[in-house]
C-alpha cells in the first residue's frame, strides 16, 4: 500500500500511525497536485491499494489499514464519523479564523473530555483507529503550545488521554519521522487538500456562524479542484453560440444602429466578373495561393487533402467571394527517386507513372470540388527552364559551391539511394525506423549518411558510402537576409509554422545539398555535372512559379510584381513541409534578388489521425481520396467534416461516429433545418414571394447578432482559421433557429393584420439570412451552396461577402422550389464504413478489381440471408400451426408467434436490402401475406388481454415498477399488430382495447 | 440547510427497509448526544452503516476493498454532500460526484451500495431543481440519478425527476 500526500500534511499521521499499530507495510510519497490523477476531488493524502484502487477519505483509509474488531466496530464507526464530520471541520475552522470566539469547537472538546474520563481509549477493548483519528485531528491544536493553552487548557481528561498516546511509540515515531506541521501551518496544509475540511470549512459561513467568514486566500484548494471540471465546461462551450460582448450598453446600441443602417442601404458591392487569366491589379488586394504539391507516386489520403489542397481551396473561394484578385495554383510533384522506384515496381517509365497518377490526383480533386485555377505538374518544360535559370543565377552570385559528398550506394540494387530510400536508426532520438531525410519520431532533418545502421528500403542490404561532388546552397550566406525577412513578415503565419522556422533559425543554417546522382529529375545545366539532377525539394516549390507560367504568359505580374502592386502570397501545407517553404524556397528567391514574391502567410496544419491511428502515405494506412468517393457520401459532406475537424492548432482525429454526429446535428438539424424552415414558409405562406419587411427590435437584434458572427467569420478566414470560420456559420443558423422559434411566424400568419405583417418580416429576414448562409457556406460546401442559391433563385451578383448583412433578397423576389438540403447519415452506414476501412488498404492498382468482387460478394451474401430467413419463417409458421392445432394452451404457443413475427420482419428487411442491391432478386411478399388474417386475429386477442392486465394492475394500486414491464409488452404487441394490419383496421383496434375487463391468466414474466 | 437531517435519515431507513425500532443506540457515545452546530443528525453515516449491516449487508460491498469504498462515500456524504444546498459549495460537490460517475455505474463501482441510496436522497432537492443545462452539464450524475430513481424502494415518496436527452437547439 502506498500513501500519496502533500508535504507535511498532518492528516497523513492517521495513516502512518494506523499502519504502525496494525503492523502493515506502507510507503509514503510526496506528490503535488500536478502529479496526481484526481481521484474524487483533488484531495490529499490518499491511500493507494495494491490493486490500484484509491481511497480518498483519510479516516476510512485508516480504518482499512487498521480495522476494528467486530465487537467494537459500531462504536468505532461512530467515532470516525464524528471525527470527520464534526471535529475536524471545527478544528480547521477555528484555527484558520483566529480571534473569533467560538463555541462550536469548545462544546465538541468538552464532550470529548467527558468521553475519555472513564478509560484510556475511546472504545473499550484497547486502542483503535478511533483513537488514532481523533488524536491526529487534535494534533494541530495540542502540539502547538499557544493553541493548546487556548483550547485544551482546562480539559484535564483530554490532556491525559492525548499525552498517553503521544508517548506510544507508534505515534511518536510517526510524528518525528513525518515531521508534519502543527498549529496554523498544519491546518494550512490540511486545508489545501482534504475534501472534508475545505468543503465544510467553506460551508461554515452559513447562518449561525456567519461572523467568521473564511479568508478568501485559503480557498486555493477549491480553485485547484475545479480545474479538472473546467475542461468539461470548455467542451460544452465549444458548440454553444459565441455571445461575444454583452448585448446591452452603448456599444450594443451602436451595433444595432449599424445593423439597421447596413440593412436599409441598398447593396453597393457586387460580385466581380470572372476574367481569365486572373492578374494582380495595382491598388486592389491580390492574393496568390498555393498548396503544397502532393507527391505523385500515390493516391492522396484524407489527411493530405485537408492539409493542403482543400484548405487552400476554401481560402481561395473565400478570397474570390471577397472580390480579391485570386490565383490558386497547385499540381503534382513528379521528380525524384520515389517515382523512379514506383516505375520499376509497376514496370513503367517514370513519365508514364506520372501521367497515370497525375490523372488519379486530378480526378480526386475534381470530385472534391477543388477549384484550382490551374492544377499542373512539375514535369513541364517551364519547370526545367525556370529551375535552371534560378540555379545559374545563384551560381553566378556565389551562393553555390561544390563539395564531395558521401552518398549511400546500394550495391545490390546498383544505384545511389535517395534519402527516402534509406532507413535506419535516428542519430538524435534513436528511433529505429527513421527515414533518410527526416525522423518520423522526433522530426529532425538529417542527411542519410548520418543514420546509424542504414539499410536500403528496397532490398534491406546495407549500403556503402561513395564520394561524389554535389552542389550546395550556401544557406549561411543567405541567413541574415532570411532572418530579417522572417522577422518582418511572419506575423500572419500559423503558429506552428512560426515555431518550426524559429527553431531552424535558432539552430543556425548549414549549407544544403541540392543535387543528386539520379536520372529522373531536372539536369544540372553545367558541364561535368550534367549527369546529376536537382534534389526534389529544390525544384518542387519552383513548380509554383512554372505552373503559373503555364497558366499565363504574364506570370511575372504575380511572381515579380511591379513596385506599385502588392501581392499577398498564402501557402497551405501540413507541418512537415514547413522548413522547405519557410527556409529553402525563400532562401532561393531572396538570394536571386530579382524581386520575387515570397510567402507572406504560411498556413500549416497539424496532422489528421484516422480513428486514433496514423495516416501515412509511405506506410499505406488510412482512407484515400478514391475511397471517399466510393462511400456514397457526397463530396460536400466530406468537405464539411474534414474542415470541421481541421487540425488547426493541434492534431485532430477522423472518426466515423463523429462524422455521423456532426453531419446529423450540425448540418441536418441546425443549418439544414433553418434554411428549409425559412424557405418553406416563404413558399407555403407567402406564395414563394419574399414579403415586405418592417424591422422591429427583435429583427434588428437578430441582424446585429448575425453581424457579430459574420465579422468573426471574416476575421477567422482572413487569418486562415478555417475551422473556426465554419463554427461561426453554424452559429448564424443557430441564431436563426432561435429567432424563428421565438417569433412563431406560423401563429402570427393566422392572426391580425399587424401580426401578419410581423410574420412576413420574420419570414423575409429568415430567408435573407438563409441567403447569407448560402454565400458564407460556399467556400466550404460549394455544391450545397449552389443548391441553396437555386432554391432561393438568388441573383448571381449578390455572391459576395460583405462586412455586415444587407438585404440580399428584397421584397417581391420570387424564390425557387425549396427542398431538404441534407439527408441523415445512419449509424449503420457509418459502422459498415468503419469496418470496411478498418482493414489494410489494398494497393491502389488492385483497388478496382477488389471493389468489383466485394460488391458482388455483398449481393450474393444478402440473397443468401433472404433464403435462410425464408426457410426459417416457413419452419416457424408450421410449428405455430401445429401447436395451435394440437390444442395446447395459449401461453405455450404465444412466444413462438412472436418469434415468427420477428423472423418475418427480418425477412422483409433483408428482402428490401437485397432488392436495392440487385433488382433481379425474387419477390416473396405474397407468401407472407397469406398468413395474415389469422395472425391479426391472434394479435388482437393478445393485445386485448395484455391491455386488461395492465389496467387491472394499475387499478389495484400496484407500484409502477411492477406494471411497467407489462406496459412495455402491451406496446410491443400493439406494434406487431400495427405492422401486420392493413391501415384501415387500425381504427378498430381502439374499441377492442377499451372493452370489458377480465382477469388474465397471462401472468408470466420474463 | 443541511441534508444529513432527520427527514432524509428516515427516508433512507425506509429505502433500505429498516424501521425505527431497530435503529442504533447512540447513547453509548457521549459526543453523539450533543446537538450538532448545524442541525445535522449526529452519527448520520455511521448509524446508517450499522443499520445496513444488520439488515441489508450486501449494500456495504462484498470484499474489503468494496467496503472501504462504500464507507469512503458515506464519509463524503456526511462531510461534504451534507452541504450540497449551500450555494458556493454546491457546484463543487456536483462536479465531484459527476466526475466520479464518469467511468462507473454506481458511486463505489459497479454495484449498488448504501452510498448510492444515501447520496440519492441528499442530492434529491438539488437535482429536482436542475435546469435542462445542468442536467446536460452533469450528464453522468443525471444518468446515475435517473437509474436509481427507477427503483421504487429507493425513490420512496420522492417525486420522479424527468430527464430528457434531446439536444439543445
Amino acid at each position: 500500500m502506498k500513501i500519496l500526500t502533500n508535504e507535511k500534511n498532518p492528516a497523513v499521521l492517521k495513516l502512518l500511525v494506523s499502519a504502525s499499530l496494525a503492523k502493515v507495510e506502507v510507503t509514503c510519497q510526496d506528490v503535488s497536485f500536478g502529479d496526481k490523477k484526481p481521484c474524487v476531488a483533488q484531495c490529499l493524502p490518499v491511500l493507494q491499494l495494491d490493486s490500484g484502487l484509491t481511497i480518498a477519505s483519510v479516516n476510512q483509509a485508516a480504518r482499512f489499514i487498521f480495522p476494528p474488531s467486530s465487537s467494537a466496530e459500531a462504536e468505532v464507526d461512530q467515532w470516525l464519523d464524528w471525527d470527520s464530520s464534526q471535529l475536524q471541520p471545527a478544528v480547521v475552522y477555528c484555527v484558520s479564523s483566529p480571534g473569533k470566539s467560538n463555541t462550536r469547537l469548545q462544546s465538541l472538546l468538552s464532550a470529548l473530555d467527558v468521553a475519555v474520563k472513564s478509560g484510556e481509549t475511546l472504545v473499550k477493548g484497547g486502542i483503535s483507529v478511533a483513537d488514532v483519528c481523533v488524536w491526529v485531528s487534535l494534533f494541530p491544536i495540542v502540539a502547538d503550545t499557544k493553541l493548546c493553552s487556548e483550547w485544551i487548557g482546562s480539559l484535564q481528561n483530554l490532556k491525559t488521554w492525548w499525552t498517553k498516546h503521544e508517548t506510544n511509540p507508534a505515534f511518536k515515531i510517526a510524528v518525528s519521522k513525518s515531521g508534519v506541521f502543527a498549529g496554523p501551518q498544519g491546518i494550512q496544509t490540511l486545508l489545501s487538500t482534504s475534501w472534508n475540511a475545505s468543503v465544510s470549512h467553506q460551508s461554515s459561513s452559513v447562518p449561525n456562524e456567519s461572523e467568521g467568514a473564511p479568508d478568501k486566500k485559503k480557498k486555493t484548494k477549491a480553485q485547484s479542484a475545479t480545474k479538472s471540471a473546467t475542461s468539461l465546461e470548455n467542451g460544452l462551450e465549444q458548440l454553444s453560440i459565441s455571445t461575444g460582448p454583452a448585448t446591452s450598453g452603448p456599444e450594443w446600441e451602436k451595433e444595432l444602429q449599424a445593423a439597421k443602417l447596413a440593412w436599409d442601404s441598398s447593396q453597393k458591392v457586387k460580385s466581380k466578373e470572372n476574367v481569365k487569366p486572373v492578374l494582380p491589379v495595382s491598388g486592389e488586394r491580390n492574393v496568390l495561393i498555393t498548396s503544397a504539391l502532393p507527391y505523385v507516386n500515390n493516391v492522396p489520403h484524407l489527411g493530405n487533402i485537408i492539409g493542403c489542397v482543400l484548405s487552400a481551396d476554401v481560402f481561395a473561394r473565400y478570397c474570390r467571394l471577397r472580390n480579391y484578385n485570386t490565383l490558386y495554383i497547385s499540381g503534382t510533384d513528379e521528380y525524384g527517386t520515389a517515382t523512379e522506384t514506383k516505375a520499376l515496381e509497376e514496370g513503367l517509365q517514370p513519365q508514364e507513372i506520372c501521367d497515370k497518377y497525375n490523372a488519379i490526383h486530378n480526378d480526386i480533386y475534381k470530385w472534391f470540388n477543388i477549384d484550382f485555377d490551374l492544377f499542373g505538374r512539375t514535369t513541364i518544360p517551364e519547370q526545367t527552364e525556370i529551375t535552371q535559370q534560378l540555379f545559374l543565377r545563384l551560381h553566378k552570385l556565389g551562393y553555390m559551391h561544390t563539395e564531395p559528398m558521401e552518398q549511400l550506394l546500394c550495391q545490390r540494387c546498383d544505384r545511389f539511394l535517395a534519402d527516402r530510400f534509406v532507413e535506419g536508426t535516428c542519430p538524435k532520438c534513436a528511433f529505429d525506423d527513421a527515414r533518410g531525410d527526416q525522423c518520423d519520431s522526433c522530426g529532425a532533418l538529417m542527411n542519410a549518411t548520418e543514420l546509424i545502421k542504414p539499410r536500403c528500403k528496397l532490398c534491406n542490404d546495407t549500403p556503402v558510402i561513395r564520394n561524389s561532388d554535389q552542389f550546395f546552397l550556401d544557406l549561411p550566406k543567405i541567413e541574415p537576409k532570411l532572418s530579417a525577412w522572417f522577422d518582418k513578415s511572419s506575423s500572419g503565419w500559423s503558429h506552428n509554422a512560426r515555431v518550426i522556422t524559429k527553431a531552424w533559425l535558432k539552430d543556425g543554417l548549414r549549407p544544403r545539398c541540392i543535387t543528386r546522382d539520379l536520372k529522373w529529375g531536372i539536369p544540372v545545366p553545367l558541364d561535368n555535372y550534367r549527369s546529376k539532377v536537382f534534389y526534389v525539394w529544390f525544384d518542387a516549390p519552383i513548380g509554383y512559379i512554372s505552373m503559373t507560367k503555364k497558366y499565363t504568359n504574364k506570370w511575372k505580374e504575380w511572381w515579380q510584381p511591379k513596385s506599385n502592386t502588392k501581392v499577398e502570397y498564402f501557402q497551405f501545407m501540413a507541418k512537415d513541409n514547413v522548413p522547405f517553404h519557410s527556409i529553402m524556397f525563400p532562401s532561393t528567391l531572396l538570394a536571386a534578388d530579382e524581386g520575387y514574391t515570397v510567402v507572406t502567410n504560411l498556413m500549416a496544419t497539424e496532422y489528421l489521425n484516422y480513428e486514433d491511428g496514423k495516416f501515412s502515405k509511405s506506410r499505406g494506412t488510412g482512407v484515400f481520396g478514391n475511397d471517399a468517393r466510393d462511400t456514397g457520401i457526397p463530396a460536400d459532406y466530406w468537405r464539411f467534416y474534414l474542415l470541421f475537424v481541421r487540425p488547426e492548432s493541434q492534431d485532430s482525429n477522423f472518426s466515423w461516429d463523429d462524422l455521423a454526429l456532426r453531419l446529423n446535428n450540425e448540418l441536418l438539424n441546425n443549418l439544414g433545418n433553418f434554411v428549409n424552415r425559412a424557405l418553406m414558409f416563404v413558399e407555403k405562406t407567402f406564395q414563394s414571394t419574399i414579403p415586405e419587411m418592417y424591422l422591429e427590435k427583435e429583427d434588428i437584434t437578430l441582424l446585429a447578432l448575425v453581424n457579430r458572427e459574420l465579422s468573426a467569420y471574416v476575421k477567422m478566414l482572413e487569418a486562415g482559421k478555417l475551422r473556426e470560420g465554419l463554427r461561426h456559420i453554424l452559429c448564424v443558423s443557430r441564431h436563426g433557429n432561435q429567432y424563428i422559434q421565438s417569433q412563431q411566424p406560423w401563429v402570427k400568419a393566422k392572426g391580425s393584420p399587424e401580426e401578419k405583417k410581423q410574420a412576413g418580416t420574420t419570414v423575409g429576414v429568415a430567408a435573407n439570412i438563409s441567403c447569407l448562409l448560402a454565400i458564407l457556406l460556399q467556400p466550404y460546401m460549394p455544391e450545397i451552396s449552389k443548391v441553396m442559391h437555386e432554391q432561393m433563385n438568388s441573383p448571381k451578383s449578390i455572391n459576395v461577402i460583405t462586412d455586415s448583412i444587407v438585404k440580399l433578397l428584397p421584397a417581391g423576389h420570387k424564390i425557387g422550389k425549396p427542398a431538404p438540403l441534407f439527408t441523415k447519415i445512419e449509424a449503420s452506414q457509418t459502422s459498415d464504413l468503419k469496418k470496411r476501412f478498418a482493414g489494410k488498404q489494398a494497393p491502389p492498382s488492385a483497388a478496382p478489381s477488389k471493389k468489383g468482387t466485394s460488391a458482388a460478394a455483398a449481393t450474393s451474401a444478402s440473397s443468401q440471408t433472404v433464403e435462410m430467413l425464408q426457410a426459417a419463417v416457413d419452419k416457424q409458421a408450421n410449428l405455430v400451426r401445429e401447436m395451435k392445432g394440437s390444442g395446447k394452451p395459449k401461453a405455450e404457443w404465444q412466444p413462438h408467434v412472436s418469434a415468427l413475427l420477428q423472423l418475418k420482419a427480418d425477412l422483409a428487411a433483408a428482402q428490401k436490402a437485397a432488392e436495392s442491391q440487385s433488382t433481379s432478386a425474387p419477390s416473396t411478399a405474397s407468401s407472407s401475406e397469406a398468413a395474415q388474417p389469422a395472425q391479426i386475429a391472434e394479435l388482437e386477442e393478445a393485445v386485448k388481454k395484455q391491455g386488461d392486465l395492465v389496467r387491472e394492475m394499475k387499478a389495484s394500486g400496484k407500484s409502477k415498477e411492477e406494471w411497467q414491464g407489462e406496459v412495455a409488452k402491451l406496446l410491443q404487441l400493439k406494434q406487431a399488430l400495427a405492422a401486420v394490419q392493413p391501415p384501415t383496421t387500425t381504427a378498430e383496434s381502439k374499441p377492442t382495447q377499451s372493452s370489458g375487463s377480465g382477469k388474465s391468466k397471462n401472468k408470466k414474466k420474463k | 440547510m443541511v441534508q444529513c437531517n432527520i427527514e432524509n435519515f428516515n427516508k433512507i431507513c425506509s429505502s433500505i427497509k429498516v424501521t425505527k425500532s431497530n435503529s442504533v443506540d447512540v447513547k453509548k457515545i457521549p459526543v453523539l448526544q450533543h446537538k450538532t452546530h448545524d442541525g445535522s443528525v449526529p452519527g448520520f453515516s455511521s448509524s446508517l452503516v450499522t443499520l445496513a449491516k444488520t439488515n441489508n449487508k450486501q449494500l456495504l460491498g462484498n470484499t474489503l476493498e468494496e467496503q472501504a469504498l462504500v464507507r469512503q462515500w458515506m464519509d463524503y456524504a456526511a462531510s461534504s454532500a451534507n452541504y450540497v444546498d449551500v450555494p458556493h459549495v454546491s457546484k463543487q460537490i456536483l462536479k465531484d460526484v459527476n466526475a466520479t460517475l464518469a467511468d462507473r455505474t454506481y458511486i463505489a463501482g459497479n454495484f449498488k451500495s448504501l452510498a448510492d441510496i444515501v447520496l440519492y436522497h441528499l442530492l434529491f432537492k438539488t437535482v429536482s431543481n436542475f435546469t435542462f443545462q445542468e442536467k446536460e452539464q452533469f450528464v453522468h450524475l443525471s444518468r446515475w440519478y435517473n437509474n436509481l430513481q427507477q427503483d421504487n424502494n429507493i425513490r420512496g415518496s420522492n417525486a420522479s425527476v424527468t430527464f430528457s436527452r434531446t439536444l439543445l437547439y
